[in-house]
């Protein structure tokens, strides 16, 4: 189980292309490795807790091709969270400060399931 | 020529040298018996891997590095779009691609924290000025978005 929540600018409008927008997703540890280029990937910290950044290689290539995606994953009290992002438009330092102040979510899946059977 | 000086009124060697000397050259033995070692099982392993080489399969698996950082596992390839199939699918035990993998529904946010109040505990405390909420939130029963 997994759940992806998403942050938009207020002012975006649907003829807006290509705007910075990040994502926080966490839920429990699956097993599939990310895939990626050779030394794309680096060793950070999230205050002492140490993390996986690295450009997303998007697979089928819609994003903006001026503008780079990352992603940033770590684990935490065995509950996996990843941050992705679009830059430009979001710089590394407010990433890492939301994701600082991201509280410990390890309790919420003792015994939660979301609903998954309403679209909007 | 007479050698006898070489035999006749030698004194005794000194027991403090004879073992010290015997000390010596049993340590040269036994470091070239273990550099004798050292080659041996280095060349038996260099031949393992050239043969394992061979095998294509083996060689496949060469192709990937796996790294963990942070408890995240990685998979290195310099051919993610051609190669991420076949990868995902040798991580699989039947062989087939995880249709979870694709099961990522979204719910209305305002559904979602009405079914579960104390979601917002568990969200950042701090966004960047001027984003807000997207109204949507995507749920994957397996946990893997791309």
């Amino acid at each position: 189980m997994g759940t992806f929540f998403s942050w938009l600018p207020e002012d975006v409008t649907a003829n807006d292309h290509a705007y910075p927008w990040f994502g926080l997703r966490f839920g429990r540890p699956f097993e599939l490795p990310y895939i990626t280029r050779p030394d794309r990937v680096q060793e950070v910290f999230i205050g002492d807790i140490p993390a996986a950044l690295w450009e997303f290689v998007e697979l089928n290539n819609t994003h903006d091709p001026e503008g780079r995606i990352y992603c940033l994953e770590w684990m935490r009290n065995g509950v996996q969270y990843g941050v992705s992002w679009r830059e430009p438009g979001l710089i590394h330092e407010d990433i890492f400060r939301f994701a600082e102040s991201i509280p410990d979510a390890a309790e919420l899946f003792e015994d939660l399931e979301f609903p998954v059977n309403v679209t909007p | 020529m007479n050698d006898e000086f070489l035999t006749q009124r030698l004194s005794d060697v000194r027991p403090a040298f004879a073992q010290a000397l015997q000390g010596k050259l049993h340590r040269l033995e036994r470091r070239q018996r273990r550099r004798t070692r050292a080659i041996a099982s280095a060349l038996v392993a260099g031949l393992l891997f050239s043969l394992m080489l061979t095998l294509p399969p083996v060689r496949a698996q060469m192709r990937w590095l796996l790294r963990e950082i942070g408890g995240v596992k990685f998979v290195e390839t310099e051919n993610p779009q051609e190669d991420w199939e076949t990868i995902i699918t040798s991580y699989t035990e039947d062989g087939a691609l995880p249709e979870q993998d694709y099961f990522t529904p979204s719910v209305y946010l305002s559904v979602l924290l009405a079914q579960y109040p104390e979601l917002p505990r568990f969200l950042p405390t701090w966004i960047p000025e001027g984003f807000a909420y997207s109204r949507s939130v995507a749920v994957s029963s397996y946990g893997h978005f791309f």
